[in-house]
């Protein structure tokens, strides 16, 4: 589990991190100046510096062949040595005071940056004592914006996880006890149906038919005015409606395999009244496979959520995530997808206790 | 020839099949008459926010205009194109990076395959629309980043259908034939192994294909996709979001064909299935 | 409660959409629904009436199956009179409608599946016309069943106890622990030691045969009139079947449960039913009590069924098998009149080809479907048989010394290193060319694993196998030149699997030949065809993808490949274990025409001791991945025996009445090959045991001349005094053999 929160946490900071004058762009935007990215990167710790005014004589040895400039007023930054027949500027000398010519030769010098590996264990370290860093978007520290979001967030998925274990279970097992039924037949058009209409698109057709047309519901869910349940119900709708397919589908497969398994023919050639052969001896075997696939969409719905709370405009992790990748918010991009990997990981490890407990054959083994 | 026409005529055994097959045609056929059957030019400003069947210069709006004044149904049938183009090209990249290491890492199976299934599994567990965000953000939107972030995004759970496929059958008797008379890794792999493996490969391609047109849709509707002027059905509804309580007509209606093609798709896959399983 | 759609469901819609009981279709008389015989009882239960019914009455039962393709009919016309305590026996190949009887007769049939005509009385009801609740009373109460696979049958989420105890919970309405204290002791009945243990755990902690034996407790918890057994040892080793055989005969003893009994082997009826119907293609073509049917069959189909069965008394010389030709029909491809016509050599068109048959009186309750039943003078009738000489052996080919094949298993816990597996442990013996050599012994014994470091598919850990100037065992077939892979080539087990379904069968021969170096060029296409001569399949078949061919062809086509190139040595891993008894015989034949054409020399891996019997010229027993017992076949079929041998022998069902064997029967389980008995891996069931020595130390080699081998710490002296296991007793004809039970019931209407 730790091996793959790291893994996955290394993916996040491959695809975001790798490349530090990208992170420097999106943080001070497309407009800023090369010196003022060299001085971001060094002020977030991206390059290998020593403070301001200190001597380099005793790490002499080790810098061999750098040099070193006061780049900001608190940090002096390390670079490497000037191209051959280059007269390098003199040492610690702040960049606002340099000459162009001056400024010129350091845009030939390279930083010395801090190598990606340690720089990933100090970047996790950061998030896992907590400090998010600031976001550029709203001008305040990610944490303090995220958790309420986050809040917000399990409200709605919750709300939709409840729901949609709820209706898929129960179609599904009705559906896969009499294979081949009506019932089977109509849920089935109905499984396959939902699956089909994303939840962007369920979103917009709900909101045609119960805002536009029947005038039911508001059509989004600020909750400027404080918490409203009214305001939940399309958001939840669109998202059961999507996974709720999906994973009725898989517990009437399942449950129709169990239904034609030798041993339900057993239990019914016992002698065993119909309700008891489904409830005892069908249903735990079937519920297996839907159960682990049912903590799995956990993610899947962060996903959901994304798309359905940036369309309702409501106040949660998704639109969050979704402002934060529109307006180039790196940190706030970071702790969204961070906090997906707890999500995803606790998922797992909850799956994979239920599983076991579920199936004698893993529990003894 | 004549026998794989034969095959894919085999689908006509299947109710859903035919549905699905005859959704997934009449897309296709409008996708590539786009030119002919669009009544009007889908960048023409025409009539702003004119309603569905009004008329204007030069015919009528059947699904009315959008907020800048152009077709919707020109547009939703030139957004068709970019749909059959992308969605097609991003599966079957997928696709080739799925299948190679589902092959390699199914038959060779150890610490390769430990390592490979362990990154397919942390991917497919991971929520995938952040990590097409992700990837979008650091590519920026175009329409090369849509394949590579659903490259991405689907090769781990091709890549997991062919392993499971390929640790069947490598275990069956005519694998260890093809051993035993002397064959090379390459040609177990790709003549006795792959073509067995066709139809869940097959079946699952229609479904992929139906969550690449999703992830699409979702990409343009997130402002993740197409740079506009494109007409892209993702991008429509985007476009068109904030008068969706308003003029639910500008959105409705590309809304309507991306689930009708997912939808088709849907049922082209489960009759495959069907008729797969009755050989 | 709509519970009667689950119990007796309506054909799906496809097939016609007709009513749960259609009646037009069936050819024989049909007594139909019009005229329902008035229930001789009131409500379920209730008190014999003096005039006691037969346990079980089933008249003119037509069983089908609806699928796209339309109505298949799977019985046709079966009728069988039971009565309480007896015992009958349902034989024949795979697709007879043999497993769908007994379905029949518990009233359930799937959900394509229907009652088309005819009706089943049980205890003078009709089982038609009980409702939902009625049957499930009788089901689990009065009939019980037994299946064939008891792993797939068992509830793998439910504990044994939990599964035993509802039965009579529900049947009987009594406690959770007096049902629990009936459970465990049924379970001892069973001789299933530690039922406390048993009762708490789940079916994949038990052994195959241990499952098995639940099943049975299950089925005889509440006591039932009527036992069916539906194949209920194929899925398990010999010893372990002679068991299980050996408590069903013994509890029917003991309860008066009447048993029908379906099985496959003719060996297997014989010992434990009084009865027989012998089934072919979803007809009963013979029925009679078992001594008349095997002394005196008169249906051609039996008679050759008896040919086609391996004899534990002779061998391939002495007494070739005489094969059925042909293949069993489809059961939508069935021919006019006598559905064995085709395959049959007194067929006559006229009167065999137009019209079914009925099924005649042969004297006594002995009945036969065939129009010339007394007309075929059995004793002129001498049928094809290859008349082999006996081979030359040559020089020595292979020569395996000393081989090991450990796994090792990837450590389950946190602690606890690696687990090994010894799969093969100094495996010794030399084989010569032209020879055949068997390897014999039950699941996990390392046959197939010697077979795979043979062919270069897995590297052997120790030992050599030296054939010319090479070490196979250190030679995968990778490093493998074309020469030596065409010499060493293989005959798989399973034919579904032996072929790639996605390429034809002539595609795959013309790879073979041009990958063995025996062809190139256009010349590969002649060679086909001939490959096709040699294993007698049409040459058309070339074009045929696997899916068109049946099992035996199947195996032809893998055997073909074999001896595409200069096979020197071929490795036979089960080749018919899969195939019906009838397709089984001329495949063997086949096999063994081409190895002695070939001058090939074979090893034959088996766990059938009577086919070994009849092909092989040298055996070696195994057990657990050592040798028990290595030498000619004759005499390792011969005391003295390895007691392993000696059990092996006595739990082989002989479908002979002639022959009589000593009863061995073996307690306990297969010891898992990860834990092995320290010593004699035989150690822990030996019915022999010396004591610790035989728990300590491995047994030491007894040699008796002639390369015969046993590894046992009995004296050679004591090992030679056992009796021989099978007994000719020569009876003269039209005699039973044995004093078959309650003799002379009113005669059955079988």
């Amino acid at each position: 589990m730790l091996l793959m929160m790291l893994t996955m946490s290394g993916i996040v900071f491959l695809i975001l991190e790798l490349d530090p004058e990208g992170v420097a762009r999106k943080a001070l935007g497309q407009f800023s100046t090369p010196e003022q990215r060299v001085a971001w990167l060094a002020e977030n710790g991206y390059f290998v510096t020593a403070p301001a005014g200190a001597s380099l004589g005793a790490k002499k040895h080790e810098d061999a062949g750098r040099f070193v400039y006061r780049a900001t007023e608190t940090k002096a930054v390390v670079y490497r040595a000037p191209p051959e027949g280059v007269q390098a500027p003199p040492q610690r000398t702040a960049l606002t005071r340099m000459t162009p010519e001056q400024l010129e030769v350091l845009r030939k010098m390279e930083p010395l940056r801090i190598s990606a590996i340690p720089r990933y264990v100090k970047w996790l370290g950061k998030f896992v004592s907590g400090d998010f860093g600031p976001s550029y978007r709203f001008k305040v520290p990610v944490a303090e914006i995220l958790w309420p979001r986050l809040k917000n967030t399990a409200i709605l998925a919750g709300t939709a996880m409840f729901f949609m274990i709820i209706l898929s279970l129960f179609l599904g097992v009705m559906a896969g006890m009499r294979e081949g039924s009506l019932q089977d037949r109509v849920f089935s058009v109905f499984a396959i149906i939902t699956t089909s209409v994303p939840e962007f698109a369920s979103a917009v057709l709900l909101v045609a038919v119960f805002v536009f047309w029947l005038e039911w519901l508001p059509g989004t869910s600020t909750m400027i005015g404080g918490f409203e349940w009214k305001q939940l119900v399309m958001p939840v709708t669109a998202l059961v409606l999507y996974s709720a397919g999906y994973v009725a589908r898989i517990t009437r497969a399942s449950m129709a395999d169990v239904m034609r398994s030798p041993f339900i023919r057993t239990a019914v050639l016992k002698g065993i009244p119909y309700g008891r052969v489904i409830v005892r001896h069908a249903l735990r075997n079937a519920l297996i496979t839907p159960v682990t696939v049912i903590l799995l969409q956990l993610p899947w719905m962060l996903s959901g959520v994304i798309v359905v709370e940036s369309f309702f405009a409501y106040k949660g992790f998704g639109s969050l995530l979704w402002e934060a990748t529109k307006f180039d918010d790196p940190f706030l991009i970071e702790a969204c997808a961070l906090v997906a990997v707890v999500v995803v990981v606790a998922t797992q490890l909850i799956a994979d206790i239920i599983y076991t407990f579920l199936n004698p054959r893993i529990r003894f083994q | 020839m004549k026998k794989s026409l034969a095959a894919v005529l085999r689908i006509r055994e299947s109710g859903v099949g035919v549905a699905g097959a005859s959704i997934c045609l009449f897309w296709a056929f409008v996708a590539v008459f786009a030119d002919v059957i669009s009544p009007f030019d889908p960048l023409q400003q025409l009539s702003p926010l004119a309603s569905p069947g009004e008329a204007v210069e030069g015919g009528t709006m059947l699904l009315g205009a959008d907020f800048l004044g152009r077709d919707i149904l020109s547009r939703i049938i030139h957004g068709t194109r970019t749909v059959f183009i992308w969605a097609p090209i991003a599966t079957a990249s997928a696709y080739f990076v799925g299948v190679i290491f589902g092959l390699v890492g199914g038959y060779y199976g150890g610490w390769l395959d430990d390592v490979i299934s362990f990154v397919a599994n942390i991917i497919l567990a991971f929520p995938v629309l952040i990590l097409l965000i992700l990837i979008i953000s650091l590519l920026g939107p175009s329409g090369a980043s849509i394949v590579v972030a659903v490259t991405f995004a689907s090769s781990p759970a091709v890549y997991r259908i062919v392993r499971g496929e390929v640790l069947t059958i490598r275990s069956r008797d005519f694998i260890a034939a093809a051993k035993t008379r002397g064959e090379s890794v390459v040609y177990i792999l790709f003549t006795e192994i792959l073509p067995n493996a066709k139809s869940p490969l097959i079946v699952d391609a229609c479904l992929r294909m139906g969550y690449t047109t999703i992830f699409i849709g979702i990409l343009g509707f997130l402002g993740l996709g197409f740079p506009p002027p494109t007409p892209d059905w993702g991008g429509m509804i985007n476009e068109n979001r904030s008068m969706a309580i308003s003029f639910p007509h500008m959105t409705v209606f590309p809304c309507l064909a991306i689930s009708s093609l997912v939808l088709g798709l849907n049922l082209l896959a489960d009759g495959i299935r069907e008729v797969a399983q009755k050989v | 409660m709509n519970e009667n759609n689950q119990i007796n469901p309506p054909p799906i819609s496809d097939g016609g959409g007709g009513g749960g009981e259609p009646t037009n279709n069936t050819p024989p008389i049909s007594n139909g629904k019009n005229t329902p015989p008035p229930s001789p009882m009131g409500g379920a239960g209730g008190g014999q009436p003096a005039n006691t019914p037969p346990l079980l009455e089933i008249e003119n039962l037509n069983v089908s199956y609806f699928t796209r393709k339309g109505e298949v009919p799977a019985v046709l016309d079966f009728n069988l009179t039971l009565n309480a305590g007896e015992s009958v026996g349902l034989v024949g190949e795979s697709g007879c409608g043999k497993s769908t009887v007994s379905f029949a007769v518990m009233n359930y049939m799937g959900a394509n599946g229907a009652i088309t005509g005819g009706r089943v009385k049980f205890m003078g009801r009709d089982m038609a016309e009980m409702s939902a609740e009625e049957l499930r009373d009788l089901r689990g109460s009065k009939i019980a069943m037994i299946y064939q696979e008891p792993f797939a049958a068992l509830n793998p989420c439910m504990t044994m106890g939990a599964q035993l105890t509802e039965v009579p919970m529900f049947h009987e309405n009594i406690s959770e622990k007096e049902a629990q204290e009936r459970a465990a002791q049924i379970l001892s009945d069973v001789r299933l030691p530690d039922p406390a243990r048993i009762m708490a755990a789940y079916p994949h902690q038990l052994s195959g045969g241990q499952q098995q034996r639940v099943v049975i407790a299950m089925a005889l918890l509440s006591n039932p009139k009527l036992l069916l057994l539906d194949e209920p040892t194929t899925a398990l080793d010999v010893t372990v079947e002679a068991a299980i055989v050996n408590i069903v005969s013994s509890i029917s003893q003991k309860y008066g449960t009447a048993m029908i009994y379906v099985s496959h082997n003719m060996g297997l009826i014989l010992k434990t039913c009084e009865r027989v119907c012998v089934m072919y293609s979803g007809q009963v073509v013979e029925s009679g009590e078992v001594g008349e049917i095997f002394q005196n069959p008169r249906h051609p189909y039996t008679r050759g069924l008896f040919g086609c069965i391996p004899n534990m008394t002779a061998d391939k010389n002495s007494r070739p098998l005489s094969p059925i030709r042909g293949q069993l029909p489809l059961a939508t491809e069935r021919p006019r009149g006598c559905y064995f016509g085709p395959r049959c050599d007194f067929f006559e068109k006229e009167r065999c080809g137009e019209d079914l048959i009925k099924i005649e009186n042969a004297g006594g309750g002995h009945m036969a479907r065939c129009v010339k039943w007394s007309e075929i003078d059995w004793a002129k009738h001498k049928p094809e048989t290859a008349q082999r000489e006996r081979a030359v052996i040559g020089e020595t080919l292979v020569n395996v010394r000393d081989m090991k094949k450990y796994y090792e298993l990837p450590s389950a816990g946190f602690f606890g290193g690696a687990k090994k597996v010894k799969a093969v442990q100094d495996l010794s013996f030399q084989a010569r060319q032209k020879q055949i050599v068997a390897i014999v012994g039950e699941s996990g014994c390392g046959k197939s694993t010697f077979a795979k470091v043979l062919m270069g598919l897995e590297d052997g850990t120790g030992g050599k196998i030296v054939m010319g100037d090479e070490d196979l065992a250190a030679l995968p077939v990778e490093k493998r030149d074309e020469e030596m892979i065409a010499a060493v080539q293989m005959v798989f087990q399973n034919p579904n699997d032996t072929l790639n379904p996605s390429h034809t069968v002539g595609k795959q021969i013309a790879r073979s030949i041009r990958k063995l170096g025996a062809a190139s060029g256009e010349e590969v296409e002649r060679k086909v065809d001939r490959l096709l001569d040699l294993v007698k399949l049409p040459r058309s078949y070339k074009h045929n993808k696997p899916s068109q061919l049946s099992g035996g062809q199947k195996q032809r086509i893998g055997i073909a490949r074999a001896f595409a190139g200069k096979a020197r040595l071929v490795v036979a891993d089960e080749p018919v274990s899969a195939l019906d008894v009838s397709v089984q015989a001329a495949v063997i034949d086949l096999l063994l025409d081409i190895q002695a054409s070939h001058d090939t020399t074979m090893l034959f891996i088996s766990h059938d001791l009577s086919l070994v019997r009849y092909l092989a010229d040298n055996i070696i027993v195994m057990y657990l991945g050592r040798i028990m017992e290595q030498g000619l076949t004759k005499d390792v079929f011969a005391p003295p025996y390895h007691p392993y041998t000696e059990s092996l022998l006595s739990a082989v069902p002989v479908a002979d009445h002639r022959v009589e064997k000593e009863e061995i029967i073996l307690e306990g389980e297969l010891p898992s090959p990860l834990n092995p008995p320290p010593g004699c891996p035989f150690s822990s069931r030996c019915p022999r045991k010396l004591g610790e020595i035989c728990d300590k130390e491995l047994p030491p080699k007894r040699d008796f001349g002639e390369g015969h081998a046993i590894y046992c710490h009995i004296n050679p002296a004591e090992l030679k005094k056992s009796p021989p296991v099978f007994r000719m007793t020569k009876q003269p004809p039209q005699q039973p053999p044995q004093p078959s039970q309650p003799q002379q019931q009113p005669q059955p209407a079988v």
